[in-house]
């Protein structure tokens, strides 16, 4: 069944996107939304695909993995809700999840 | 309706088609590509999905919802033999195909080995989706691997092949592995790392020929050396793909040349990734990338162009690599540095500076996340860099500004 995501893009836009449980955040915010480039392909290289979540989303979608961390802490615009799309994966749990995507740096 | 042709179907293409679906583009656009696979995310290619942790359905670069448009199409399978710029054709597959805008991402091949015994099965090189499915099947364990060529590519398949248990040696004909790329303190440390995971590594070794009966059974060194193979992979660079270029009369010079909107010296055919050569003000001469960010700071300017947009600021170029538990992030280019700074010595996290006249030019940051970013920045803003604070690794190399 697929779920549904709410996103404030890069330019301050909303949008409401349909998609399937199973493939990764990243993926789709990449194909249907605009800021996040994910140019190493989601393999925790890059850091373009920052996003923050909404606050009553952080508790329900696990905290980042060691090589995830290291990288948010290096962004400028790093805060509490700060995630990489590319390390989270859709599931069903995430319907109705709230998102804003933070401009790649540089 | 305006008719847009891509030649090649690699990372570029990807970003086109992606950003014109996204756009609204009001006109028809085919992909020209001799692949039999749909673009893909190649980088993976020789790290996450040989080391089998990610599957072909992870690698598409465009959302079928984008195939499914109409005016989106793909043809696979498809060579371009020829352009004919009068007309405005390509000749693909022997039928003509006509275009309004063509983008030529024709990429670059694999450089060839062609010495005796080339034919021999087993023999591997790496770039499309089916080159890697190969590749994929031959990572046996307990059989015994040799690489040619000690750059990104032969690293990451040698990576790859310890993780899966293979017997790995790397020949590298060179003085040292990544000779091309890093200065000689990083390649220690990759040289190092690789042996610490079993790999032999030989420097200073050609491959005289292959030897086997069907399939490769050895390989003959330079000195003269045999040393025996199940399984053999080529990585000795690439070559840009220009001919079809040439052919046309466009301006080539070891790359498509391409002005800072991506426009060839036709102004109805753009090119752009891997198979383009492009001033850069930032290095003051002419590059040509092998980078996916590369690729797509292209595709972003083309997109820009056709939508009659101003283009983007060019940025600084930066490639990544992964080799067990080594990320290593490059920001930046280094061909004529005059100091190198290390920061810290730990192995497992550790960078270096590479500076010209003070001023960071290019940054090596091995599980330094922090470094990479900071320094794509400062070497935009072509940062002068206060040595004695960037060798303590406990600075944040943002606070290390002379």
């Amino acid at each position: 069944m697929s779920i549904q995501i709410h996103v404030i893009d890069a330019n301050g836009h909303q949008q409401r996107l349909q998609a399937d449980p199973g493939s990764s955040l990243m993926e789709l915010l990449r194909d249907q939304s605009s800021g996040v480039e994910g140019i190493c392909g989601g393999c925790c290289a890059c850091g373009t695909c920052h996003i923050v979540l909404e606050s009553d989303w952080q508790p329900l979608l696990g905290t980042a993995q060691p090589e995830e961390e290291a990288l948010l802490d290096a962004l400028d615009e790093r805060t509490s809700g700060s995630r990489l799309s590319c390390q989270l994966r859709l599931s069903q749990e995430m319907d109705g999840l709230s998102l804003r995507i933070v401009p790649a740096e540089c | 309706m305006q008719h847009l042709v891509i030649v090649g179907g690699g990372h570029l293409a990807a970003a086109l088609i992606t950003g014109l679906y996204r756009q609204g583009f009001d006109g028809r656009v085919t992909l020209l590509s001799a692949e039999d696979s749909l673009p893909c995310n190649r980088p993976v290619l020789s790290k996450e999905y040989l080391k089998g942790e990610l599957t072909e359905e992870g690698l598409a670069l465009v959302a079928q919802h984008v195939w499914d448009d109409p005016r989106f199409t793909c043809q696979l399978n498809t060579r371009v033999s020829e352009i004919d710029r009068q007309q405005k054709t390509v000749v693909a597959n022997g039928h003509l195909v006509p275009y309004d805008q063509l983008v030529l991402a024709t990429g670059t091949t694999p450089r060839r080995l062609d010495i005796p015994g080339h034919e021999l099965a087993g023999i591997h090189y790496l770039k499309t989706l089916s080159d890697a499915r190969q590749l994929r099947g031959a990572l046996q364990p307990g059989k015994r691997l040799a690489v040619i060529g000690g750059g990104f590519i032969g690293l990451e398949i040698a990576a790859a092949a310890r993780q899966n248990s293979m017997a790995v040696t790397v020949l590298e004909a060179g003085e040292r592995i990544l000779g091309r790329v890093v200065a000689p303190e990083v390649s220690e440390c990759f040289m190092q790392l690789h042996q610490n995971h079993g790999v032999d590594i030989r420097m200073g070794v050609g491959v005289e020929n292959f030897m086997g009966q069907q399939a490769i059974e050895a390989v003959r060194l330079t000195n003269g050396e045999v040393l025996a193979a199940d399984q053999v992979v080529v990585g000795i660079g690439v070559v840009p793909e220009v001919s079809l270029a040439q052919q046309a009369g466009l301006e080539c010079d070891n790359g498509i040349v391409i002005d800072q909107c991506c426009r060839t010296s036709d102004p109805a055919i753009h090119a752009g990734g891997d198979c383009a050569v492009q001033f850069s003000p930032l290095y003051n001469r002419n590059l040509r990338l092998e980078s996916v960010q590369n690729t797509s700071a292209h595709a972003q300017t083309i997109l820009a162009q056709l939508a009659g947009q101003p283009i983007p600021e060019p940025a600084v170029p930066w490639f990544w690599s992964t080799q067990y538990e080594a990320r290593l992030q490059i920001a930046g280019l280094n061909p004529d540095y005059d100091q190198l700074i290390a920061r810290g010595q730990d192995t497992q996290a550790r960078s270096w500076l590479y500076l010209k006249q003070g001023r960071l030019v290019a940054c090596d940051a091995v599980n330094r996340p922090a470094d990479f970013l900071q320094a794509k920045k400062m070497i935009m803003t072509e940062t002068q860099i206060d040595i004695p604070k960037a060798e303590d690794i406990n600075i944040p190399l943002s606070q290390c500004i002379a």
